[in-house]
């Protein structure tokens, strides 16, 4: 056995006997952990980095397994000094998220050729333990969780392998040992996660990486450009409902809003709106409360429904457009609570440079558009019948709703009116402005999203960036309405959502869900498990912490308070784990002494307790003097337990004898003796 | 000689050693009055195959208790007072050359007995007791380069005064270490002194006592305590003990292995003269304060082992 295990250290030049060397299995383990930890980052870092890796990974693997030395000290300087300066030609920089992960990958291989002593192997380690983490700053999804915890369990893993002198142990041995190292620690992380005092805000922020380009709404629209959101499927936020949903036709979300025209491209004013409160909300309108879960979109947008009263974002207001924008921009996932009416807003001032812009009509194109404009509000009574008979205008001609517009020349609102008649909501959006502006009424377009779709097993509605929408809002008796001349041309659109009135469910995989209600179940419980990591994971943060110390008692949370009911929490934890520990130490009792010590408490009830230190016989003699009445049923009893126990005489029937009339032994429901006087 | 104790079931041979160890202790207890464990001990110290250490102050029964002894169980008895003048020939025998035969003859020394008293061993040189020792440990001796067997069954019992006596010198641990039990006698009660000095004188009643035991029947008692069962949990209340003497801090010397193994040799004899089909804690305590009290060595006094320490240990380890 001494042999073997002496076989196991590879016989190498260098080796010296305070540092023995790794063992092949010890090193495979190394190699099998950085191949796990860095694989993640494979796909993002410049690809001659992942080609160097894998040659030193196999290099190394190569020369264990042959038991080849390890490069001279000066090779591995300068192959080190090579991969320094390789990063910082390809990255120009060494920090970053991108660079980072780079060297460190670079380097936690490079640290292979290396392994002398423990210490060097452990470094590998810790350095795997960090590009786990570095993980997360890429990616918080849900399978990074399940990466992470693959990566952490072989990495202990390995840190146990390591941490052997001579041979590893087989692998299923080592995972078993390190997922139940890392369960004990479980506690106390959960622990942590929970009650940790969290920063307000972003921690740090991050540079995005320039592949992370966030598609959302735009700042601008110029028809066309939400056709192609609208074939992105994916989620732009999660909406929870404190109460009965709404209607998804009155689910209105609104986003940026644009008043500038140059007669092709909708713009938002560059005036610089100030954040201001809500206005006051219609009287006699059911208000609805709810939670939203916005994907980071990279603006201010809230993306509120229609119409806000109240929000619990500091910092969050109303801008000049009525549009609720928060203090910075949204790089992370970001929850908020609101209240919103359905009723829209009530009559308020508005600026007059305000509308005035939102009567501007650019005179240089759209010529046919403007004199159709003015000639069906000559012909209306009012401004309200003039924007209900635009709205007729739009569902008595033959205008259709498609998502692959003919591409429009220099009067897109000319020729889409007049010629080509086939659009989408900007178009509709952008015509219905541009002619109620030229009969004279403010007009704006509002960009958002419209519609839902519920999660029946989440109870919360997933907006998409396919239920993306533009409408118009015209100033009428001193406050802003909502039109929605697509609702005119296509009503089921508005009804339903965009994707299902479009029949263009088959473009995308989702069409395949939709057929088969088992894969929409699927796929509806995975976006609730998403949902749910945002919403309790991910999202939970500073105010989550507050309604925590608020369950527990503290009226007004602070950090301190944290900090406390951690430290109470934590000592009380390690206490419990560590007393636990000590029974499971302790020696388990077998049925024989269990009945032995049960048949000592009732003997020391009704006489006195047995001393740790006392035998059987001891004991026996000292209450039978004491309790002469007790005396013949003791004898018996103890005498089957002498015999089990210490004389080897018994089998199972007389120990089955035994622990029954240790069950049957009531020596305190006797009644005691009196005692005799002068005793 | 009929072997009363061949060839009987285990239950019934453990009845006949128990009643003979009764008997041989209800003989000696008629001359030795109020000391039944001593005698006891002593007997379980034989069967053991041991030797016994007998140290009290001058005047207590150390010497009658051994000869009463020798007598009850029918041994060959020797007794070798020791003196501070006393060398090696005085004890294993000396070879003497005879003028008639022309040659050396290995005249027997005292120690050729089967029951040996040593009076007084500490009042001897180191030289004279290391003899001694070394006979008890081999149970032969060596003269002129020829090894000479000492009877079986061999049992010494030496007596030794306590040490603070003029002109003693003391057992090293080492040799102590090769008595298997070392007991005191303690003065007698008030009763039985008064008895006893009422009574006869003691010395004419070891006229009258008659041997209750062979010698067959010691060595077929000896074969049979070693198979009393001892149990794992009497392994283990064992083990308990002696960590417990290793690692207590008021212990400078805990038992060794040895000590451990003559603690369980010395229970499974208890046992047997008790009646026992296999060893209880109770008879481990009943010889551990013999069996261990001078092997352990407590930190404050080295030379003098307290006595109290052994109930110590005994009242500190749980019984499992």
């Amino acid at each position: 056995m001494i042999g073997k295990r002496r076989k196991a250290v590879p016989a190498t030049t260098e080796r010296r006997s305070e540092t023995p060397e790794a063992s092949t299995g010890q090193i495979i383990w190394l190699i099998a952990t950085i191949a796990v930890t860095g694989a993640p980052h494979a796909l993002h870092v410049h690809p001659w980095v992942s080609l160097v890796v894998i040659a030193i990974l196999t290099w190394r693997l190569v020369a264990a397994l042959k038991r080849r030395p390890l490069p001279r000290p000066w090779v591995r300087v300068s192959l080190t000094l090579l991969g320094f300066a390789g990063v910082l030609v390809s990255y120009q920089q060494l920090s970053g998220l991108s660079a980072g992960a780079a060297l460190l990958l670079v380097m936690a291989a490079m640290k292979l050729l290396e392994t002398r002593g423990h210490r060097d192997r452990a470094i590998v380690i810790f350095i795997c333990y960090f590009l786990l983490f570095t993980t997360f700053l890429r990616a918080q999804e849900i399978w990074s969780l399940a990466w992470l915890v693959i990566g952490t369990v072989v990495a202990t893993a390995a840190l146990f392998q390591v941490a052997r002198t001579g041979r590893v142990v087989p692998a299923p041995v080592a995972v078993t040992q390190a997922a139940r190292l890392l369960l004990q620690a479980l506690p106390i992380a959960l622990l942590l996660f929970l009650l940790f005092p969290r920063i307000p805000g972003p921690f740090w922020s991050l540079p995005r990486a320039s592949d992370q380009a966030a598609s959302g709404l735009s700042d601008e629209l110029s028809p066309g450009d939400i056709g192609e959101l609208a074939l992105s499927d994916k989620v732009a936020f999660r909406v929870r409902f404190e109460g009965p949903a709404p209607d998804p036709a009155d689910m209105y979300w609104r986003g940026p809003v644009m008043s500038r025209f140059d007669g092709r491209r909708w713009s938002q004013r560059q005036s610089t709106p100030r954040p201001r409160a809500a206005g006051a909300a219609q009287p006699d309108t059911t208000e609805i409360a709810y939670e939203l879960t916005l994907e980071p979109h990279g603006n201010k947008w809230l993306l509120a429904l229609e119409t806000p009263i109240r929000w619990d974002m500091p910092g969050a207001g109303l801008s000049g457009t009525d549009q609720l924008l928060a203090e910075r921009d949204i790089d992370r996932r970001l929850s908020w609570r609101g209240t919103s009416t359905l009723g829209g807003p009530r009559p308020r001032y508005e600026r007059p440079d305000a509308l005035g812009a939102a009567r501007q009509v650019p005179v240089v194109n759209n010529p046919r558009s403007a004199e159709l404009g003015r000639t069906l509000r000559r012909a209306a009574g009012s401004d309200a019948a003039f924007l209900d008979a635009l709205l007729a205008y739009f569902a008595g001609r033959d205008f259709a709703y498609t998502l692959r517009p003919p591409t429009l020349g220099a009067n897109p609102v000319d020729e889409f009116l007049f010629e080509t008649r086939r659009g989408f909501c900007g178009h509709y959006a952008s015509a219905f402005t541009l002619l109620a502006r030229a009969g004279g009424v403010p007009t704006r377009v509002v960009t958002g999203y419209q519609g839902g779709e519920k999660n029946p097993l989440g109870d919360y509605w997933i907006v998409r960036q396919s239920d993306a929408h533009a409408w118009s809002e015209a100033w009428l008796d001193g406050r802003w309405v909502r039109y929605d001349p697509t609702a005119s041309v296509a009503p089921d659109r508005i009804e339903y959502g965009f994707s299902e009135a479009m029949g263009r469910r088959a473009e995308i995989t989702r069409d395949l869900l939709a057929r088969n209600p088992a894969f929409m179940r699927l796929a509806m419980s995975w976006d609730a498990l998403n949902a749910g990591w945002n919403r309790w994971v991910l999202g939970f943060g500073p105010e989550a912490q507050s309604s925590i110390l608020r369950f527990i008692g503290f009226r007004q949370p602070a950090i301190e308070h944290l900090v406390i009911t951690m430290s109470i929490a934590a000592t009380l934890l390690l206490l419990l784990i560590g007393i636990s520990q000590r029974r499971g130490a302790r020696m388990k009792p077998d049925a024989l002494t269990a009945a032995y010590l049960r048949l000592c408490r009732r003997t020391g009830e009704a006489t006195r307790a047995r001393r740790p230190s006392e035998g059987p016989g001891e004991y026996l003699a000292a209450c039978c003097a004491q309790r002469p009445d007790l005396a013949a049923e003791l004898q018996r009893l103890v005498g089957l337990y002498i015999g089990l126990r210490y004389d080897g005489t018994g089998d199972a029937s007389t120990r089955q004898e035994f622990i029954d009339g240790v069950r049957a032994f009531r020596p305190q429901r006797r009644l005691h003796p009196e005692p005799k006087n002068g005793r | 000689m009929t072997d009363r104790l061949a060839l009987v079931p285990e239950r019934d041979r453990l009845d006949q050693a128990r009643q003979l160890a009764d008997k041989v202790a209800g003989n000696v207890g008629r001359i030795i009055l109020g000391k039944e464990r001593e005698i006891r001990l002593a007997l379980t110290c034989l069967l053991a195959r041991g030797h016994l250490l007998i140290e009290d102050v001058p005047g207590v029964g150390k010497t009658l208790l051994a000869r009463s002894l020798a007598i009850a169980l029918g041994l060959g008895y020797r007794r070798i007072q020791f003196t501070s003048d006393m060398l090696p020939a005085d004890i294993i025998g000396v070879s003497v050359f005879e003028k008639e035969q022309a040659a050396f003859r290995f005249h027997e020394g005292p120690l050729f007995a089967e029951l040996v008293l040593a009076d007084e061993v500490n009042r001897a040189t180191p030289k004279a007791q290391s003899a001694l020792l070394e006979a008890m440990e081999e149970q032969q001796v060596t003269a002129d380069g020829n090894t000479y067997d000492l009877p079986d069954p061999f049992f010494v019992i030496a007596t030794q005064n306590p040490l603070h006596q003029i002109g003693t010198f003391p057992l090293p641990e080492s040799q102590l270490d090769r008595f298997l039990m070392r007991i005191g006698l303690g003065y007698p009660e008030e009763a039985l002194e008064r008895q006893l000095l009422t009574g006869q004188d003691r010395r004419d009643l070891l006229a009258v006592l008659e041997p209750s035991l062979t010698r067959q029947e010691i060595i077929t008692m000896q074969n049979a305590a070693r198979h009393i069962h001892a149990s794992e949990a009497i392994l283990d209340y064992t083990q308990a003990l002696v960590r417990f003497t290793r690692d207590a801090p008021q212990i400078d010397l805990g038992l060794s292995p040895r000590g451990a193994q003559a603690l369980v040799n010395a229970a499974r004899c208890w046992a047997m003269i008790s009646g026992h089909t296999g060893v209880q804690p109770e008879d481990i305590k009943a010889v551990f304060t013999s069996v261990a009290g001078h092997r352990l060595r407590t930190r404050n006094d080295a030379s003098h082992p307290d006595p109290d320490i052994a109930a110590f240990v005994l009242e500190s380890v749980p019984v499992p």
